[in-house]
Parts: C-alpha cells; sequence; structure tokens
C-alpha cells in the first residue's frame, strides 16, 4: 500500500496539508491551459522547421505560403526587429537566418485561419539548403574547442595519491521534460500599440524581457500572462512560440494561437544535456576519502541557453555530499547539433551524483566495504569546506540522513514458493520472471543540491498583498507550474497574517518581479517576500486599529481572522469589523544573499545561495538474466527545510523520484547523425504507473538559517537523487557496474558492448590540445535588471 | 447522418469494401485505427482515403465451429476479455491483456494485431502456437490459408487486396502460455515475445516468435528438436535440451534493431524465454 | 482540399447532438470536441494514444479520442468530463478522492484519468492497489509518481461507490 499523504479542508497556516485552491477546477476538466485558450477572431500559428542538423539557408521563397487564400501572414528572420534571444547569452535566433544549426530550428511562420491550413502553408514554403557535416560527438567538439565554458579549480592539495585509487566514467542520456501539456499560447494585441502573450511559463518577467527586446519595444509594451500550466520541470524556459506569436499578431492584427504537437513538443525544445563523467577517488584502506579527479564533460546544443550555469553546478557537485580535502576538477560544456539542451530538473546535478555514487559503489566494493558504511565515513558536516571552497554555514545532517532511511522498514520478501503477482513481478504481465530468477538488490546513496540560481544570479522576488474587509489578496509574480506554491503562499499569509481568507491574483508582468520557478528556490525565495509582505501588511493593520482605538499597537496581534489582545489572548475585533471597509496594502521584496562566479568564490564568497541534502534507500528486484528490473521501495530522507505543507511535500518526493527512475531505466533521447529517432510518447518511454514504487520519506527537523521560517528547497533534489539511488541497487542486485543510464535490460543483461573510456588519463594525454582548449565566451547573468 | 465521399468508406458488407478498395487503391482500410490513426497525427504517412471496416457485420463474431473456435477480425481486444466463448484460452486472454492499455484494447483489432508492420505485438505469436487458420476474402473469393504464410504475404503485398475476415482456433490440448518482455513493467511495447503450445497426445511442440522478425513467426526448427528431444512417455525434457531449445530458435531468427531494442537483446531474450517456458511447460501441463 | 474529402455528421456528446459540419474526414475526435465544440476538458497530449489524457467514453468503453476518427463516433454515445461532472458543480467519490490525496498538482492527466478510472472500477469493483497497478497503465502523470492517485482510486474502491 502507497504511504497516505492526505489533505486536511480545514487546516490553515504553515505546516498543514492544505487543499490547492485550483483542485476543484482540475478534476471537473474546468481549470484552463494554455492549449485550451482561445480569443475571438483568432488566426494558428504554424512553424516551418528546420530538417538538417547544420546547413546554410540558400534561398527562402515565401510567396507560395502567402498566396494560399486564408492565409494572413508569413514570416522569416528579416520580420524580426532583433533576431537573438536566449536565457542567458542572446545568441539564440528567433527565426533561423543563414543558418540552421539543429533539426527543429525554427525558420518561418505562418498565421491562417485553420489550423490544417496553417500546417500546409508552413511546408508550401520553398527553402533550399546546402548541408554541412554536423558535429555529433561530445568529446570531438571538445578536441575541436567548441566549449561554451571551461570551469576548472583544484582544492587541497591535488598531487596527493591516495592507498587506493578506482576510477570510471559514467554516461547520463538526454532526457525530456514530457509535461502531459505540449507548449502553446497566444499573443493577441492590446489595443494601445502593445502586445499580450498568454501561455505557460516559468518565469513571466524574463519571457517579457526577451520578447520586448526582439519586438524592439519597450518592456512597458508587453504584457506576459502565465496561463494555466501542464507541468514543466525546467522546460518552459526558453522562447519558442512567443516572439512568433506576437510578430504575426501584430502583422494581422489578430490575435494568433499556437499549439505544438507532441513531437513539436519534442523537437522545438531543449532537453537535458547528455554528460559523459570521469571520475576517481582515493582513499584510505579504512574508506576516508582522500582525493577527488574529475572530468566532466556536458554536451550542450549549437545555442549557448544555461550552459554556463549547468556546468557550473555540475563542477562543485561532482563531491557528493561529502567531505573531500583534496580535489582536481574540470568540466566543459559543448557544442552540438544535436538539439537544444538546457535546463531540467535537477539541473546539472543529476549528472555529476550519478557518476559521484557510481564510483563510490565501485570503491565500496574494491574496499569490501558496505557503501552505506562508506558514505556515512565521508558524510560532509556543517562547517566544512566545499571543493569550490565555499563554507557549508546551514544544515548538512548527510550521516542523519544516511541513517534516517535505513532505519524505515524494508518491504517484505518476496514469497519464493508461491506465485507472484503481475504487480509485484519485474516485467509485470506475461512476465518470463519467476521468483527462482529475482535478485533483490538494497543500496543507500546520498546527495547534495543547491537552492537558488547561482554564481552570481541575482534571486530575489516582490510580493504584494493587500486586506479588505477581512480577505487577503496576495499578488506575487511567482509561477505556478503545478508544484503548488500558490498553496503554500495562502499557508504562509495565513501564519504571518491571522487571517484565513486569502486569496491570489493571477502571474503577470504587471506585478513587480518573483524569482523564476527553477532551482527548487520558489519557496526559499518568493515565501519569504510573501512573509515580509503579510508581516508588514500586519504592522499597518495594527498600528490602524491602535490609532482608531487608542491601543498601544505592540500589544495586540492578528489571530484566528481577529484582532487579539496579546497579553490574554482575548479577541477584539474581527479583522473584517477591524478594518472597517479601507483596503490595506503593503509591498515587500526580498533578496537572497549575493553569490560569486565559481572562480571568485572563498571562505566568505558563496558560489551558491543554499544547500540541500537527501538520502535513499532503494529495493530493487531484478531478473539479471533478462535484464527485466522493478523498483520496489524508495526510503527517502530529505534536507528540506521548514516544510510549508506535507502532503504537497510527499508529492514533490514522489514525483521527481519517479522522473529520476525513469532516467534510470527507459528515458533517452537518442540523436544519430543529428536526426531526432524517437521524439514521441511511443519512442521515448515514461514511467507509467505499473512502474510507481512505494516511496516514503522522512524530513528532519531543521531550518534553514538566514531564511523568514527557515524555507529551503525541495523539488528537484529527488530526481538528482533517484537515478543514483535505482543505479546502486541494481547493481547491489546483480554485481554489475552498470556505468551508464538508463540502465535498459539490455544493459542490466549485460548485452550491450561496454563503453570505452574517453575521458581517462591515457585519452586525455593522446589530445592535449583538449586542457588548453580555448574558453567561450564567459557568460553572464543578466536575467533581471536591478533598480 | 453522413455525406457520401469516396475518400471515406464507411463499408457495410466485405464486397463494398473490397470495391471502396479497387476503386481506389491508395486508401487504407481501417478498423480500430490504433496504428493507423497515431501514424497519420505523427506524420508518418499522407492519407489518402480510407475505408472503414467497423460496421460491417460478422467481423465481430466470436463463435464455436466444428473445427474450433472462430474469431472476427473485427474483435477488439476488450471482446476477446469479456466474451464467455474465450474462458478456456488462457493465452489469447493473456495475449488480449497485454496488447495495449485499457483505452487501445476497447478499439485494438483481431485482424489489426495480425496485419500490422509493428513488431511488438503478443497476439500474433500466439495464435501461432495454436495453430490457427486464417479465413480471408479478396475479389476473387473466400480462401483459408495457413496464419504464418498468410502475415508473411501480406507484409509483401500481394497481387490484390484481402480483407482478413477471422481465424479459426483449433481445440488445444496440454500446455499453452506466453512470456514477453519490455522496457517497462506496464502494457504495450513487447520487445520480444515467445508462445509455447505442448500437446503430448499429438507429441506436438508449437513455438510462436513476437519481435523476431519482420512479422510473426512459427520457430519450425526449434519445435523439430524439441519433439525429437522430449522423452513422450515419461514427459519429460532433459535441462541441456532446453537450452538448445533456445539457442535453436535464437538462432533462426532476425529480429529487429529499434529505439526499443536491439536484435542482440532480442535474440537474447527469445532464447532465454525459449529455454524457460520450455522448462515450465512439464511443471504446469494439465 | 476536395470537398469531398469534408463530411458532415452528428455526435452525441453528454447526451446532447452536435452537428459537425464540413470536417475533414481525417479529424480525430479530440480535434472536434477541443477545437470545433469547444469542449477542452478533454487534453491534447501526445496524440498517438500513449498517454490517455484525451480518455472519453464512447458507449462505455474508454477509448483515446485521439487516434478515433470523428466520423466514426456518429451514431455513439459519448461522455467526456464534461458530462461526467455533476450539473450541481460538486465533486463524484472519485474527484473528492483525488483532491483529498493529493493526486492532483498540474491536473493536466487527471479527466484522462478520471474516466478511465471511473471504467476500472466499474470493471473492478473491489480493486486492490495491486489490481490498481496492474489495470491503470494507459494514463500517464508526470508530476505526482502516481502514488496519491493509486491510493485515491483504491480508496473509491474500498468504498466502492463507482458512480
Amino acid at each position: 500500500m502507497h504511504p497516505e499523504r492526505l489533505t486536511d479542508p480545514d487546516a490553515k497556516g504553515i505546516g498543514a496539508s492544505s487543499r490547492r485552491p485550483d483542485s476543484n477546477a482540475k478534476v471537473r476538466g474546468e481549470f484552463e491551459y494554455a492549449p485550451d485558450l482561445r480569443e475571438e477572431g483568432m488566426l494558428w500559428g504554424a512553424t516551418l522547421r528546420s530538417p538538417h542538423a547544420l546547413a546554410r539557408i540558400r534561398r527562402m521563397d515565401l510567396n507560395p505560403a502567402k498566396a494560399m487564400p486564408g492565409v494572413h501572414a508569413v514570416l522569416g528572420a528579416w520580420d524580426v526587429p532583433v533576431n537573438l534571444c536566449g536565457a542567458v547569452n542572446h545568441d539564440t535566433p528567433i527565426l533561423a537566418d543563414d543558418w540552421v544549426r539543429y533539426v527543429g530550428e525554427p525558420v518561418a511562420v505562418v498565421a491562417a485561419e485553420t489550423p490544417a491550413l496553417a500546417r500546409r502553408a508552413a511546408v508550401a514554403i520553398v527553402v533550399e539548403y546546402e548541408r554541412e557535416t554536423p558535429v555529433t560527438d561530445a568529446v570531438e567538439a571538445l578536441r575541436a574547442g567548441k566549449v561554451f565554458r571551461r570551469v576548472a579549480f583544484t582544492h587541497g592539495d591535488p598531487s596527493i595519491v591516495g592507498e587506493v585509487q578506482v576510477e570510471g566514467e559514467y554516461i547520463t542520456p538526454r532526457q525530456d521534460h514530457s509535461f502531459l501539456a505540449p507548449d502553446a499560447g497566444i499573443a493577441r494585441l492590446d489595443g494601445n500599440g502593445g502586445v499580450v502573450i498568454v501561455g505557460a511559463t516559468q518565469w513571466v518577467h524574463a519571457d517579457r524581457e526577451q520578447i520586448a527586446a526582439c519586438l524592439a519595444m519597450p518592456e512597458e509594451k508587453v504584457l506576459v500572462v502565465n496561463s494555466g500550466v501542464g507541468g514543466s520541470f525546467g522546460g518552459r524556459v526558453s522562447m519558442t512560440w512567443q516572439v512568433h506569436a506576437a510578430l504575426l499578431a501584430l502583422q494581422t492584427g489578430h490575435p494568433v494561437k499556437f499549439i505544438y504537437s507532441r513531437r513539436e513538443t519534442f523537437l522545438a525544445r531543449y532537453h537535458r544535456h547528455p554528460s559523459r563523467i570521469w571520475v576517481r577517488h582515493h582513499a584510505s584502506r579504512d574508506g576516508t576519502i582522500v582525493k577527488l579527479e574529475a572530468r566532466i564533460l556536458v554536451e550542450d546544443g549549437p545555442y549557448s541557453h544555461t550552459a554556463a550555469s549547468g556546468i557550473g553546478n555540475s563542477c562543485s557537485f561532482i563531491q557528493g555530499p561529502y567531505h573531500i580535502p583534496n580535489a582536481d576538477i574540470q568540466g566543459w560544456a559543448v557544442a552540438t547539433n544535436n538539439g537544444m539542451c538546457g535546463s531540467m530538473r535537477g539541473f546539472g546535478v543529476v549528472e555529476p551524483i550519478f557518476a559521484c555514487e557510481a564510483n563510490l559503489d565501485k570503491l565500496a566494493r574494491t574496499l569490501e566495504m558496505d557503501g552505506a558504511a562508506l558514505r556515512r565515513k565521508n558524510a560532509m558536516k556543517t562547517g566544512d569546506q566545499w571543493t569550490f571552497r565555499q563554507i557549508q554555514e546551514g544544515p548538512a545532517p548527510v550521516a542523519e540522513l544516511i541513517d534516517a532511511c535505513q532505519a524505515m522498514p524494508l518491504p517484505p520478501e518476496l514469497p519464493a514458493d508461491a506465485p507472484l503477482r503481475p504487480a509485484r513481478v519485474p516485467g509485470g504481465l506475461a512476465s518470463p520472471t519467476r521468483a527462482k530468477h529475482i535478485r533483490r538488490g538494497v543500496s543507500v546513496s546520498a546527495a547534495a543540491k543547491n537552492t537558488c540560481m547561482s554564481e552570481a544570479c541575482p534571486v530575489n522576488t516582490t510580493a504584494m498583498i493587500s486586506l479588505h474587509d477581512g480577505v487577503a489578496t496576495v499578488e506575487c509574480a511567482a509561477a505556478e507550474v503545478g508544484q503548488g506554491f500558490i498553496t503554500c503562499a495562502i499557508q504562509i499569509v495565513q501564519t504571518t497574517l491571522g487571517v484565513s481568507a486569502v486569496r491570489l491574483g493571477g502571474c503577470d508582468t504587471s506585478m513587480p518581479p518573483a524569482c523564476t520557478t527553477d532551482a527548487q528556490e520558489q519557496t526559499i525565495t518568493s515565501g519569504p517576500a510573501v512573509h515580509l509582505a503579510a508581516a508588514r501588511l500586519k504592522e499597518r493593520f495594527l498600528m490602524f486599529y491602535g490609532r482608531e482605538h487608542d491601543i498601544d499597537p505592540a500589544t495586540l496581534d492578528v489571530r484566528d481572522d481577529h484582532v487579539v489582545s496579546v497579553a490574554d489572548g482575548s479577541q477584539l475585533a474581527t479583522v473584517a469589523d477591524a478594518g472597517m471597509g479601507l483596503v490595506f496594502r503593503a509591498t515587500e521584496r526580498f533578496d537572497q544573499r549575493q553569490t560569486w562566479a565559481l572562480d571568485d568564490v572563498d571562505a566568505t564568497h558563496p558560489a551558491h545561495v543554499a544547500l540541500t541534502f537527501s538520502a535513499n534507500r532503494c529495493v530493487v528486484d531484478v531478473d539479471p538474466e533478462l535484464g527485466l528490473a522493478r523498483v520496489v521501495q524508495m526510503d527517502v530522507a530529505q534536507y528540506a527545510g521548514r516544510i510549508v505543507n506535507p502532503a504537497q511535500a510527499h508529492g514533490q518526493i514522489a514525483g521527481g523520484s519517479l522522473m529520476g527512475l525513469g532516467l534510470a531505466l527507459s528515458e533517452s533521447l537518442d540523436y544519430a547523425d543529428g536526426q531526432l529517432m524517437n521524439g514521441d510518447w511511443g519512442g521515448y518511454l515514461i514511467p507509467t504507473l505499473a512502474d510507481a514504487p512505494l516511496v516514503n520519506c522522512e524530513f528532519p527537523d531543521l531550518l534553514e538559517p538566514g531564511i523568514p521560517h527557515g524555507f529551503n528547497g525541495i523539488a528537484e533534489i529527488p530526481h538528482v537523487q533517484a537515478p543514483a539511488a535505482v543505479l546502486s541497487a541494481l547493481r547491489a542486485a546483480t554485481g554489475h557496474e552498470l556505468p551508464r543510464a538508463p540502465a535498459t535490460p539490455a544493459r542490466i543483461a549485460q548485452v550491450e558492448k561496454a563503453e570505452s573510456m574517453r575521458l581517462g588519463d591515457v585519452e586525455m594525454q593522446a589530445h592535449p590540445e583538449t586542457a588548453a582548449v580555448r574558453i567561450g565566451k564567459f557568460l553572464r547573468f543578466q536575467l533581471v535588471k536591478e533598480d | 447522418m453522413n455525406l457520401p465521399s469516396s475518400v471515406f468508406i464507411q463499408a457495410t458488407t466485405l464486397d463494398e469494401a473490397l470495391k471502396a478498395r479497387a476503386r481506389r487503391p491508395e486508401a487504407r482500410f481501417v478498423a480500430g485505427g490504433t496504428t493507423t490513426i497515431p501514424d497519420q497525427n505523427l506524420g508518418r504517412f499522407q492519407p489518402e482515403g480510407y475505408i472503414s471496416l467497423r460496421r460491417i457485420p460478422g467481423l465481430r463474431r466470436i463463435e464455436e465451429t466444428g473445427d474450433g473456435l472462430f474469431l472476427g477480425a473485427g474483435c477488439t481486444m476488450a471482446d476477446l476479455l469479456t466474451n464467455a466463448l474465450l474462458e478456456d484460452q488462457p493465452m489469447i486472454r493473456l495475449a488480449a491483456r497485454t496488447t495495449g492499455t485499457r483505452q487501445l484494447r476497447s478499439r485494438s483489432t483481431v485482424g489489426g494485431n495480425l496485419f500490422t508492420t509493428r513488431t511488438d505485438r503478443t497476439l500474433p505469436p500466439c495464435l501461432l502456437a495454436l495453430e490457427a487458420v486464417a479465413h480471408l476474402v479478396s475479389a476473387s473469393g473466400e480462401s483459408r490459408r495457413d496464419l504464418g504464410e498468410t502475415l508473411r504475404v501480406h507484409r509483401e503485398r500481394g497481387a490484390e487486396p484481402e480483407i482478413l475476415v477471422g481465424v479459426t482456433v483449433p481445440r488445444a490440448a496440454g500446455f499453452q502460455d506466453f512470456t514477453r518482455v519490455a522496457p517497462r513493467n506496464g502494457a504495450g511495447n513487447a520487445t520480444a515475445s515467445v508462445a509455447l503450445c505442448v500437446d503430448p497426445g499429438r507429441k506436438a511442440v508449437r513455438l510462436g516468435l513476437g519481435g523476431a522478425g519482420p512479422v510473426a513467426m512459427r520457430a519450425l526448427e526449434a519445435e523439430r528438436f524439441a519433439e525429437s528431444a522430449i522423452d513422450w512417455e515419461d514427459r519429460s525434457l532433459d535441462e541441456t535440451a532446453a537450452v538448445e531449445f533456445g539457442e535453436i530458435a535464437a538462432a533462426h531468427c532476425d529480429p529487429p534493431d529499434d529505439a526499443i531494442g536491439s536484435a542482440a537483446y532480442r535474440r537474447h531474450a527469445i532464447k532465454v524465454m525459449a529455454r524457460r517456458i520450455l522448462e515450465r511447460a512439464w511443471v504446469e501441463m494439465p | 482540399m476536395n470537398d469531398d474529402a469534408t463530411l458532415s455528421y452528428t455526435l452525441r456528446i453528454n447526451g446532447t447532438d452536435r452537428e459537425v459540419r464540413g470536417a475533414h474526414y481525417t479529424e480525430t475526435l479530440l480535434e472536434v470536441l477541443r477545437y470545433r465544440l469547444a469542449l477542452t476538458g478533454t487534453k491534447q497530449a501526445c496524440e498517438e494514444g500513449a498517454c490517455g489524457a484525451c480518455t472519453v467514453l464512447i458507449d462505455g468503453q474508454p477509448v483515446n479520442a485521439c487516434v478515433e476518427l470523428a466520423a466514426e463516433a456518429a451514431g455513439s454515445e459519448i461522455l467526456t468530463i464534461e458530462g461526467y461532472n455533476p450539473p450541481d458543480g460538486s465533486l463524484t467519490p472519485l474527484q473528492q478522492a483525488l483532491v483529498k490525496h493529493a493526486g492532483v498538482q498540474c491536473g493536466y492527466c487527471i479527466p484522462g484519468f478520471i474516466l478511465a478510472a471511473e471504467t476500472f472500477l466499474k470493471e473492478h469493483p473491489n480493486a486492490t492497489v495491486d489490481d490498481i497497478r496492474e489495470g491503470m497503465d494507459g494514463n500517464l502523470c508526470r508530476c505526482t509518481g502516481y502514488s496519491a492517485i493509486i491510493n485515491a482510486i483504491a480508496e473509491v474502491a474500498e468504498g466502492n461507490h463507482a458512480s
């Protein structure tokens, strides 16, 4: 039976499992998502996309499309006032100009009266390409110097050698977000010379900045509105249809709607970058790690997108949640023509944790030591210094988390004699597996992850709150994408303001900026902003009441919808009555502490705002001969600061763990010669209900210092942890090294040929040019303009 | 009420369907639509007319005949799972159960699963192991043919269009079961499958393979080996013989290489599954 | 476009006849529901019958509307989430259970899950968690990890409240 986390319709405030304010609408199918949007008189957009991974555009003729009746506009690159955008650097064309650099790159767009007509018009456009040989191999790209960013640092004494050395090279796949709602949105004119863009996004203000720049309009003329979002997981960060729709709306005078098919949603967007990581741990015979060496190669697409932060994170967390006294770490983010890459849940950290934990499994086996004991022995603690020189100031209960997950009850063993239900057997229905074929693996792994964007990226939220007739309204541009921030915001106001009726405004750029829904940073940033606004509002409200009734406001509080006297708790008036019909307001901003680029980090200049940790004991049943695997249970202990909503928190652990399980067992978006081979859900396989393990989780009662209420991040680290956890359990069950995810049946059964090392000492020495590679443009964060 | 259309025909007789196809050879027959319509949506082909077989009565018949159990080509997987006449057909039921999700089973048909280019279907190897006979109709008339040969010929795009009317499954005795491997634990996307019938009365071993070639097939060499290796008096089989059975089955197939699985893994899986299912046959023989 | 390729027919949806005119013969029931009839409760997600977000009931059978030709559905009784909902705005036991168990995060998969689960509960009135894990794999969810949804369906099965 899956552990229950029930919501309570009456519970309020921080710590309650309150119900989402939108759940009724969602279960009735009445909640509007971006694909559901419609406007009177709207036209339909369609996009012509490159069929080539790398080609020069020699000639383009839009006239065949323009001539079709019912087609209102056809646009190419020259119609875009400023044709470059990007999450960090503006190096990504809105429409391809003289080159196409990945299959699926947008080349031209059409607005027409029906979706079918728009699609037919798009394919009627004539484009002459001159193909070039694409760069499709990350190691080759590295040797050719196609590097977006190189990170290199040492820690302690990099020349130290351990009594025992264990190395390996580990590979993780390209992963797709595969959120249920396809990419979609609508642009319309506002009647005042400006445009309104409505669609699913994670950061309305960053979108507005890019859209306005590309349209050569002031930001005041662009309103970006977040629609209902059908999942994002870091995948709704880049410009896809937004500028296209805006230009078509400006050209035609009509609203223009785009809805991408699932295949287009795969092709047009970025994915988690594939990685190849070489690691060597040096240890004493008693298991104490004395040094870590790593070479981290991460493949990005042809445009930089978020490449710099990804590799920065990877180099930060290759050490895992362990104390590492000496280190030599290098990482590269390289450019290929295999499609765009960028942020996805656990950005830049899934890969190094996978490699670190894999190599620790190898080290444990070499030392003949229990894997959990090895990890516990080297567990990081508060006060330790990270390899990138930051001091761990907040809680780092790594040993405690390892202990906690091991203390949870194990699942029962499978019966040896009785027939097994399909739901319990690796392979499910009609499985060839019987009890005698099954090996159970149990293993503990651990992880660390940054909370908030790092390396000098400013992170802040401004929240507005008003109070009228006993009802509070929060206006905060923090994007709700399904994770439940809106519920948390309501609960925070309930606790801080003492009022139970809390409504939410929408999410758009008419409000001041909030931070992005990325890097598990919403609760820890927008939570405090909402809290501060609620606190300020209460202050003003009590000051008003105190003045009206000649009472010292310092003796008053607001609790349970009443103004109360602090001395004896007596209720003096309802908030509604006390307000006398007036509207009270507060606007407050919360800034995370400043951080520095990795090159500039030291004991007083951190790279990351905050850190979270987890441990996961995973139980997997395997049929090693056929490579069939069923993850039975995951017992997770996770430091996530103050938990706002336990039911939602468990939902993030369960959901993130399953997404990680997908990467561990079946998800791999495959490119061959730059062509996407499996861009649909028949070929790209995400976990189904039949794959879901039991997920238990516990959170230690620890608070993040320096953050109101002690919040920290929660939603990414489960996805960072799970692939490492599943593979570790598979290794325990089979005895195989399993260096590569996904651990498909062919790989578990050892039918697939082993990968050869390409980043080891020998290989690097054979290519001395790699070490001296020219570093690409250093990337700066300019996501939100400072006042 | 539909207006008459030359590109979308909802045939009510087999004759009408065949004539429509003769007039418009580029049109496709559609029954359940669970492979044709995804392919249409994903742009894998351009539709040039559909001839729906859904409204032809008799294609959805299930009935006992003198020769066995007749399953109409238009029967859905859901039909196979609910019709009482299949209560003693556990292997067909299990194959139907593992054909796609509940939603797809509402529509996926016997004929669609047999006449498909997909290699991940579990019903065809089961019907082959059961020695089902195919009933076909063309402009030249009706015919009954070996199912395995029918699948091969259909794939090669024979001279004149044929419609599968149904299959007759002879009454089987002895052991019957099938197993599959897949990349996930749920239904659908079988990477490879094996279906085995062992009839001690006829001293017959029948092994159907899925995911072993372009169409489902019988592993004839492995069958012959097993029939001679089995001690029919003792009802026993040497352990090494089961191993060899698997190896022969794997050696005589040509599995595809695709996103779901490699040829090497399919061959390996067939070898292991064939060995295991033959070993089990003796323990579980009714 | 060939005029002969467009059709007109009547679809009976949630007990009401709806006229469809000039629809291309290749249009799916999902496209007709969402874009011609503005019934957007049934969701577009994969277009190939892999995810169940578009599940509707046709003559009581759960079907992926994205791979059903709309013209083929003429003459059948079609039920969508709009027809499933209690008209007074309240929630059915299954809907309540989903809310109670926090089975709704982004919620995009939920209408499809509801129609599929109602059929499942009719066909398996005393379903256990293992039955659910074997029988409800036709609906994908990317947010919840499924456990809350499984618990919600199990609770309804226990109470045997299939509506």
